[in-house]
């Protein structure tokens, strides 16, 4: 699509009447509509270029590069998650973008419009021509004036070619500001404007104390931006971000030692794991409840309608999860904890620290850390054996966490090419063990889950049937990620990647 | 992307009707759809307004790659783009036949429009020829309209056949009942005994109506000049049970 502006003294008869002498037209009836943007809370759809539009029951997904449909439905209901589609275009196109995020309104505009059709000999046609009067915004600011958009088809650029010259003969003008960009910017939002990796810069020389509140005070906005959005239960990945980030927090604290003085590194290590404590059931009914059509399709078709209980009784766990977690971040010592954290982590980094490692320059600090959680990664790792019991795994997954966050944090300090390597192997590696992780956990809270009283009736004996299925698959599931862990680890601990590392972080 | 040809040996079997309003509902549930009109007679591109010509012909047609891209049209209606035919379409043997890979030409041009369409329907010509194996290794799905006489019977046993000497897979066939015709006995009677015969027969049927010859008048597809009548109702039926299996 080509938007263009309208020239100052625009008489619409007088180019109706000029569009006519040249063109064979059919205009259509006015259309006064309202359109609602959606996106998710971190902008999935911006981020690929799209968006969708809701105008009356109708939602279709734009391309913002072109303006162009790719997909759209009419729906009779709303539309949140991906879910709330039936079997559709639009849905096999939305679904590995936004995953299980809700859609959310951004705004809001109303315009009046006409579609000008440009027939051929054969009455089709070949060219459109939207002619906007307005476009309103819902806080009845105007976010755009009188303008003309160019909607060309496929296979007749020829006829939109002339079309384009014709509106430039009558002092038109083309711009490059979408629809889109213009209505976001006049509501006062900025696209993209939420991401929960970190995205932090650092100059080698940067004392690390105040590097490191840096990296505190990113991490702990995006806990504050992602309050809300647990509190109203709109979807699961606000609670994830949060807990990445008290995650993040913890591992920082531990990790960067001497940094703080040590009974502040100590009083919020205990805090943070408070917080983290607060939410981990409600986001294990999370994680279960999202894979329940990954269980469904591990049973046998005869099993799969059985398994229903087991997703019923989690969500009435849930319930009650939520409103704990709610609770708990309404409660005194949760805002207490964050006022003094954030208070903290504002305030200017003191002069002369009693910390040892306050005033030593972040590169240190960063090669030092990373390179001694990669050489006990190494070490733990190289004592794998196949009759190592799972915990030694549980450890090495938990060890390789922690340098991934090092390296998130000070991934700036390094050439991106190199840190992008290791990222990639490491990533492989977390993985296999994450995997590991989930099985083991999976099949350890169901066996807890089967002997919950709620299961004890006779109607739900095949309940407890297809969960004892559910717990054989994942065993040999588990075995099979078991199997592939020592070819994993090889790759990682390859000599070029040990020297890789020793290049990067230990000179 | 799946291909959905929709075909018969016989003419006149309400193949190309089919393709139209099939296509024109898969685009109006936001498939990004391509109908592809194989037909010389260009029947499909004519409902379409759109002119019968494939720039570079036929050759260009087994050539694929751009010389497709170039020729695909936009049609009035979202979603639907339509790839016109041509007179020389009627030499599609006489091309093929001196190539590597004949039967195999349309896969390889079918699949490189993989990222841009959900789904593609052929019109078919009505043969059994190279065009029409060609059709039988590319679609993912055969839809095959009958008209429930013994003639069009008989032709369907011929392609099912035909589909077992030379190794095709059958399980693509898909067939629906075309020009139903209630008050005819022996209507009646032939798709008793097909149903009995033959499996994954649709229990949508198309009944013989007046609107759908009427497409030839409007040029549209009948949803879109009579979207309440019988007609535009037994389309919707077809296609939602054709989704279904797709």
């Amino acid at each position: 699509m080509q938007l263009y502006v309208t020239p100052p003294d625009f008489d619409h008869d007088a180019f109706m009447t000029a569009l006519g002498e040249r063109f064979s037209l059919k205009t259509e009836d006015d259309i006064s509509r309202a359109q609602c943007f959606y996106d998710s809370f971190d902008w999935r759809l911006y981020k690929e270029n799209l968006t969708l539009v809701q105008t009356g029951k109708t939602f279709t997904l734009r391309s913002l590069e072109d303006d162009t449909t790719i997909s759209s439905i009419r729906l009779d209901h709303p539309l949140v998650f991906e879910w709330d589609l039936p079997d559709s275009g639009l849905r096999d196109k939305l679904k590995p973008i936004i995953e299980m995020r809700a859609l959310l309104a951004l705004f809001e505009i109303t315009s009046n419009s006409r579609i000008i059709r440009i027939l051929d000999d054969e009455e089709k046609t070949v060219a459109r021509l939207k002619i906007t009067d307005s476009l309103q915004g819902n806080d009845n600011r105007s976010a755009m004036t009188k303008h003309i958009s160019l909607l060309p088809v496929r296979g007749y650029e020829k006829n939109s070619r002339e079309l384009a010259d014709f509106l430039i003969e009558h002092q038109f003008y083309l711009t490059d500001e979408s629809i889109y960009t213009r209505a976001l910017h006049s509501f006062g939002k900025t696209p993209g404007d939420y991401s929960a990796k970190p995205n932090l810069n650092f100059t080698p020389d940067m004392r690390s104390d105040e590097a490191a509140k840096e990296i505190y005070r990113f991490l702990a906005s995006i806990m504050r931006r992602n309050e809300a959005g647990v509190k109203e239960d709109i979807d699961t990945e606000y609670l994830h971000d949060f807990r990445v980030s008290v995650r993040r927090t913890r591992s920082a604290l531990s990790q960067l030692k001497g940094v703080f003085p040590e009974d502040v590194a100590n009083r919020y290590k205990d805090d943070f794991r408070y917080i983290g404590r607060l939410t981990n059931e409600l986001r294990d009914l999370d994680v279960y409840l999202l894979s329940a059509d990954d269980y469904r399709m591990m049973l046998p078709d005869y099993l799969q309608a059985d398994i229903r209980p087991l997703f019923a009784f989690l969500s009435k766990n849930r319930v009650s999860a939520l409103m704990s977690v709610i609770k708990g971040l309404n409660s005194e010592q949760y805002s207490r904890i964050m006022n003094d954290w954030e208070a903290y982590i504002q305030e200017p980094p003191e002069d002369t620290p009693d910390a040892a490692n306050a005033a030593l320059p972040v590169i240190d600090l960063a090669k030092s850390r990373i390179y001694k959680r990669y050489r006990s990664i190494l070490k733990e790792g190289n004592a794998i054996t196949d009759s190592s019991p799972d915990d030694a795994l549980h450890n090495l997954r938990i060890n390789c966490k922690k340098l991934r966050y090092l390296l998130e944090f000070f991934s700036s300090l390094f050439p991106k090419k190199e840190i992008g390597v290791i990222v990639k192997q490491l990533k492989r590696l977390q993985d296999n063990l994450g995997s590991f992780q989930d099985l083991c956990v999976q099949s350890d809270t169901l066996m807890a889950y089967s002997s919950d009283p709620f299961f004890s009736g006779p109607e739900n004996h095949k309940a407890l049937l297809a969960i004892g299925c559910l717990i054989g698959k994942l065993d040999v599931e588990k075995l099979a990620v078991r199997n592939a862990f020592a070819k994993t680890f090889e790759a990682f601990s390859s000599r070029d990647n040990q020297v890789r590392f020793k290049n990067l972080f230990n000179h | 992307m799946k291909v959905i040809a929709i075909y018969h040996s016989k003419g006149g079997v309400g193949k190309t009707a089919t393709a139209v309003n099939l296509s024109y509902l898969s685009a109006q549930a936001g498939y990004n759809t391509l109908l592809c009109d194989l037909d010389p007679q260009s029947s499909a591109t004519y409902y379409f307004r759109i002119t019968p010509r494939f720039k570079s012909g036929v050759t260009g047609f087994i050539k694929g790659g751009d010389h497709i891209e170039k020729n695909i049209k936009g049609t009035d209606f979202e979603n639907l783009d339509l790839l016109p035919a041509d007179l020389s379409f009627r030499n599609f043997d006489l091309e093929l036949g001196g190539r590597k890979h004949p039967r195999e030409r349309l896969t390889g041009i079918l699949n490189s429009l993989a990222s841009e369409y959900d789904y593609i329907f052929l019109d078919c010509p009505p043969s059994i020829t190279m065009i029409s194996e060609n059709i039988f290794n590319a679609a993912d799905h055969i839809l095959i309209p009958v008209i429930p006489t013994m003639l069009s019977l008989r032709s369907y046993i011929q392609i099912r056949k035909f589909f077992k000497k030379r190794g095709y897979d059958q399980a693509k066939i898909m067939t629906f009942f075309s020009m139903v015709e209630a008050n005819k006995q022996m209507h009646k009677k032939v798709m008793t005994r097909m149903s009995r015969h033959f499996n994954g027969i649709f229990h949508s049927k198309l009944p013989f109506l007046y609107d759908v010859e009427k497409m030839g008048i409007y040029r549209e597809p009948v949803a879109v000049f009579a979207p309440n009548s019988l007609a535009a109702r037994s389309y919707q039926d077809l296609w939602e049970e054709l989704q279904t299996l797709l």
